[in-house]
């Protein structure tokens, strides 16, 4: 029984297919750290490598302070900025990060965030609804940069679940 | 009162701090100026600069990083010190690679400058590249070559008594004194731009000054050398390897800042950072002062860029011909400078936010409505407007309120939308700011001015022609949008609910899941359309001239009104000498004239100072500018007819022609006088279209003096001699051209005064400002009686960058020296003493 009830709680850890996290370098340049499980495709999709691979955030010009893109998303992150539920297959998504477009990382409490206050449960709260049914927690959401760096729009999230990680695209209630 | 106690408070302070060593400032000379001078002065390029930078939103992001990397400690404070050092350390990079000719000025001479400039408005990726090439050497261009300067940067703490010409015209033996006193603790007050100065973390407050440059060529560049810096130093914070080095490792960080909309620049005096010119942009960004004087609790929704009509910029330049010009920016309402720095910053902030909100919102709106209900809207609003002539009182009033607000949104006269999309959609870089969030704004706005609003006005003008609305259905203020009882009611009163029935237009809250009513009638979201017309036309009227549209950093000018002033010419600096001149010359002609007449006949004539009656908007690529509409009296005129000599009556007859201009009295005329005036000129301060100015109607002004005199048959100049007659115009001129170059603010006169010379002066003379050395001191010069000793204090200052407290002279001996606890001895030659070359090493440290 006990043997058995460790597989169901090592199962979910085990059965992951990629999951990714959003780190900064001391030289304060942000990365996204993608982990693969052991034969997944999708690292080697994106970098050629087997178990992780490492996506660099363009370098968003204006982003700290007063960017209005940035307040609006962080306003109406999860009201006006929802997600589409419509899923990434896992080659588009490593297309994603290959195509040569360039995102920056939006996280809940990331350096971008300087409208919410540190530690603002409505703001994780918010960030949480755009990851919904199996992933539903950590959302890393890309925000898509143009030719000059200036961000363009949220285009879309990864949430995480028991499973691993999930890419789902974004919509604006608005457009 | 309040100037006062603030001087009190200094001066009590600084009894305390006296014992300090007190150190030279390699700061420029304060440039004092009257009115006429500092409108002059506003024409030319600054060489000291004043700049605020907003650490707030970069702490906050340093904090977050600090986070995310599990480095609580010092990381945010070391952070915001290495973003102040870069900030510091790349603005004098940049200034001094330009001021010694290593980058080219930004200007025509650069090629291909001037193509892009017209190209990319709010910066471009060629843009970028071209600057990348101008910093790495390798594009010609037109370059300064000021050897030997350099620009000095030192932190503005506390203002003390360090900036009298932001105040006063002319240095008296107070201000002198207090500047003297402030300078002896200077280093409390302004100290050297350094690494480690902590100060207070949400706000940095710099004072650049531009060393040994030579005037007459500064005044050539010195605009295209501050657009050039702008630029560079925009760029360099990005993207030079210099920047990187500096940064450190928060490079990353930083180069993602928004350097742009969270500093500012301003000019530290009457000289001007950019070349004044009679723009809306020009005027906008310069009523930023106000920000300086409203306290950050003050209500900011009564600042002018609050207001609903967005014409109040040039009402303000207009009424303000007759002030001194020196605008008050409250620089001693605050305890500390950096306090005030806050403060305006924060200002600022919420200024721009509110700008950004307004767009927001009134774009979301109308895109909602149009999106929403597109041609339905039309139809149901001519339906209900066509409906009118049988409708029950309410929906009367309702048709009624909407005409009235689209006839006065549209009207020429209060030209706050224009039925053209081109002036509209001139704004192209506020769109491309937005478009981020709001795509095909220009569909909507086309919609919104091309469509519904001439269709709706046609039927409202049908309506208006039938007579369908009697006095009773004219509602009260409050049945009216917020914007149309600001203008027309001049206050405003809560609106009273709208038509009660059926939502016409709703919109679900995403948040709540509730759905709302938007709009109660087709007519009801026209209004809310055009309400929302009103405040994007009044917020992108703002947004180009407060937000860094363009990717430069903002700039006020100058610290006073002058440079619009001239620019829009509300000003002549030089008219009250032209006239003194030409008034001395005509009665310098009348003197000859007037001993060939038999009946006395005394001609004034003055010049009168054009008076601007209103400013003709035009645009001009895709900007606002103001061309001045002048009243066109010149010359004012009087003439006065003595018949005492001739009838042998008592009387004199004078007429004007101005109702400004009383005939003139002179003194030989005593008695009882009668005097009409009629002044039927009307001056608009509006800027409205030109035909309003060309037919304004026009009446006979004037006066109309008799005076009975009864001296004049006795002794008024009437009877004097015909050959005694060119005396008094003679007289007469002298006494006017004294009367009229005596004029304390507008014939120009400035002062140069030298912090560090003050200085010196106060400490060698025992702590006080002679009365005789005034006049010294506001020629920039010192004022030390023993020329000796003022060449010592001299050498000291320059070498070691000390100020003595005092210094005992042995000629052909050692004199001593003391600054604070330490004591210097030099050599001191038996002759020539005052002309001495003393160097460095000839100041020796004298341990006690």
């Amino acid at each position: 029984m006990k043997t058995l009830m460790l597989i169901m709680l090592l199962l979910p850890l085990s059965s992951f297919a990629w999951e990714s996290k959003v780190e900064l370098t001391e030289g304060l340049e942000m990365k996204l750290k993608v982990s693969c499980e052991a034969g997944e495709e999708f690292c080697m999709d994106l970098c050629q490598e087997e178990l992780s691979c490492v996506v660099e955030a363009g370098s968003c010009k204006n982003c700290i302070g007063a960017n209005s893109f940035i307040s609006h998303f962080y306003r109406e992150v999860g009201r006006l900025f929802q997600s589409t539920q419509r899923a990434l297959t896992e080659k588009d998504a490593a297309e994603l990060f290959s195509s040569g477009s360039k995102f920056v990382f939006l996280e809940a409490q990331g350096p971008y965030n300087i409208y919410t206050g540190v530690g603002d449960l409505r703001t994780e709260r918010h960030f949480e609804s755009l990851c919904q049914g199996q992933f539903f927690s950590r959302p890393i959401v890309l925000a898509k940069l143009d030719r000059r760096s200036r961000v363009e729009r949220a285009s879309h999230v990864i949430c995480h679940g028991d499973f691993g990680a999930e890419i789902f695209e974004m919509s604006h209630a608005g457009d | 009162m309040c100037r006062l106690l603030f001087s009190l408070c200094i001066l009590s302070f600084f009894t305390i701090a006296q014992a300090k060593e007190s150190r030279t400032l390699d700061i420029n000379p304060l440039n004092f100026s009257n009115r006429a001078d500092c409108a002059r002065d506003s024409q030319k390029p600054t060489r000291s600069v004043f700049f605020i930078a907003d650490t707030l939103d970069v702490g906050k992001s340093l904090l977050r990083a600090g986070d995310l990397l599990s480095r609580q400690d010092t990381f945010t404070a070391e952070g915001i010190k290495r973003y102040r050092f870069t900030l510091q350390s790349l603005s004098k990079l940049v200034a001094e690679k330009l001021l010694k000719g290593q980058l080219p000025l930004l200007n025509a001479k650069l090629p291909g400058y001037v193509d892009l400039v017209d190209t990319c408005k709010d910066g471009c990726f060629e843009m970028d590249e071209l600057i990348a090439q101008a910093w790495s050497g390798s594009l010609q261009g037109e370059r300064l070559n000021f050897s030997g300067s350099h620009m000095s940067c030192h932190e503005v703490k506390d203002f003390a008594a360090l900036y009298p010409h932001l105040l006063d015209s002319k240095p008296t033996k107070d201000s002198l004194k207090a500047l003297g006193q402030s300078m002896a603790a200077g280093s409390e007050h302004l100290v050297e731009c350094n690494i480690d100065n902590p100060g207070d973390l949400s706000v940095s407050f710099y004072q650049f000054d531009l060393r040994h440059i030579d005037q007459k060529l500064w005044d050539k560049v010195g605009f295209d050398f501050w657009s050039s810096f702008n630029i560079y130093f925009s760029w360099a914070f990005r993207h030079s390897p210099e920047a990187r080095q500096m940064a450190l490792n928060y490079h990353g960080l930083f180069r993602q800042v928004n350097l742009e909309e969270l500093s500012f620049f301003f000019s530290n005096g009457c000289n001007s950072l950019g070349r004044p010119e009679c723009s809306k942009d020009f005027l906008n960004t310069n009523s930023l002062r106000e920000l300086s004087r409203v306290s950050q609790d003050a209500d900011l929704a009564k600042l002018q860029v609050f207001m609903p009509s967005p014409d109040h910029d040039h009402d303000d330049i207009l009424r303000q011909d007759d002030g001194l010009g020196r605008e008050d920016l409250a620089l001693d309402a605050h305890e500390t400078a950096t306090a005030w720095a806050k403060n305006f910053k924060d200002n600022m902030a919420k200024t721009r936010g509110f700008i950004r909100l307004k767009l927001s919102q009134s774009l979301s709106q109308l895109k909602f409505v149009r999106r929403g209900l597109e041609d339905r809207l039309l139809t149901d609003a001519i339906r209900e407007l066509e409906g009118v002539r049988s409708a029950d009182q309410a929906k009367r009033a309702e048709a009624f309120t909407f005409c009235a607000e689209l006839t006065s949104a549209t009207d020429r006269e209060i030209s706050f939308i224009r039925p053209k999309l081109a002036a509209m959609t001139d704004y192209a870089s506020i769109w491309n700011y937005s478009r981020n969030i709001h795509a095909d704004i220009e569909a909507d706005l086309e919609w919104s001015l091309s469509t519904f609003a001439p269709q709706l006005l046609a039927v409202c003008e049908k309506l208006r022609d039938e007579k369908v609305w009697g006095e009773e259905d004219h509602p009260g203020p409050e049945h009216f949008s917020a914007w149309y009882q600001s203008f027309h009611y001049k206050k405003v009163v809560e609106s009273a609910p709208t038509t009660e029935g059926a939502s016409y237009l709703v919109l679900k809250n995403g948040q709540t899941g509730k759905v709302e009513t938007f709009c109660k009638s087709a007519l009801d979201c026209g209004k809310k359309l055009v309400t929302n017309l009103i405040d994007l036309k009044i917020a992108s009227d703002y947004a180009s001239s407060l937000l860094s549209l363009d990717g430069q950093i903002k700039q006020l000018s100058a610290t006073t009104s002058m440079g619009e002033r001239m620019a829009c010419k509300m000003y002549d600096p030089w008219f009250q000498s032209k006239k003194a001149g030409f008034e001395f010359l005509k009665d310098i002609v009348l003197a000859g004239v007037s001993a060939a007449t038999i009946v006395p006949i005394y001609v004034d004539v003055s010049l009168a100072q054009k008076k601007v009656s209103s400013l003709q908007e035009i645009i001009k690529d895709g900007k606002v500018y103001y061309n001045p509409k002048f009243d066109r009296r010149s010359v004012q005129k009087s003439l006065i007819v003595d018949f005492g000599p001739l009838l042998g009556a008592p009387c004199a007859i004078g007429v004007s022609g101005d109702a400004r201009v009383r005939p003139p009295s002179y003194l030989a005329f005593e008695g009882i006088t009668l005097q009409s005036c009629r002044d039927n000129e009307r001056i608009n301060v509006t800027a409205e279209s030109p035909e309003q100015v060309e037919n304004a109607v026009r009446k006979l002004s004037g006066c109309f003096t008799c005076t009975i005199s009864l001296a004049s048959t006795v002794t008024s100049a009437g009877m004097l001699n015909p050959y005694m007659r060119p005396f008094f115009y003679v007289i007469r001129g002298v006494v006017k051209l004294v009367s009229n170059l005596r004029s304390p603010e507008d014939i120009p006169r400035s002062w140069t005064v030298d912090p560090n010379a003050v200085s010196r002066t106060l400490k060698l003379n025992g702590g006080e400002i002679p009365k005789s050395c005034v006049r010294k001191l506001s020629r920039g010069e010192e004022c030390i009686k023993d020329s000796c000793v003022e060449n010592i204090a001299t050498s000291l200052g320059k070498h070691h960058k000390l100020v003595a407290d005092s210094i005992s002279v042995v000629k052909g001996g050692e004199s001593l020296v003391t600054v604070g606890e330490k004591s210097f001895s030099v050599t001191t030659p038996r002759r020539n003493c005052s002309s001495h070359s003393f160097k460095m090493e000839d100041f020796k440290q004298v341990l006690r």
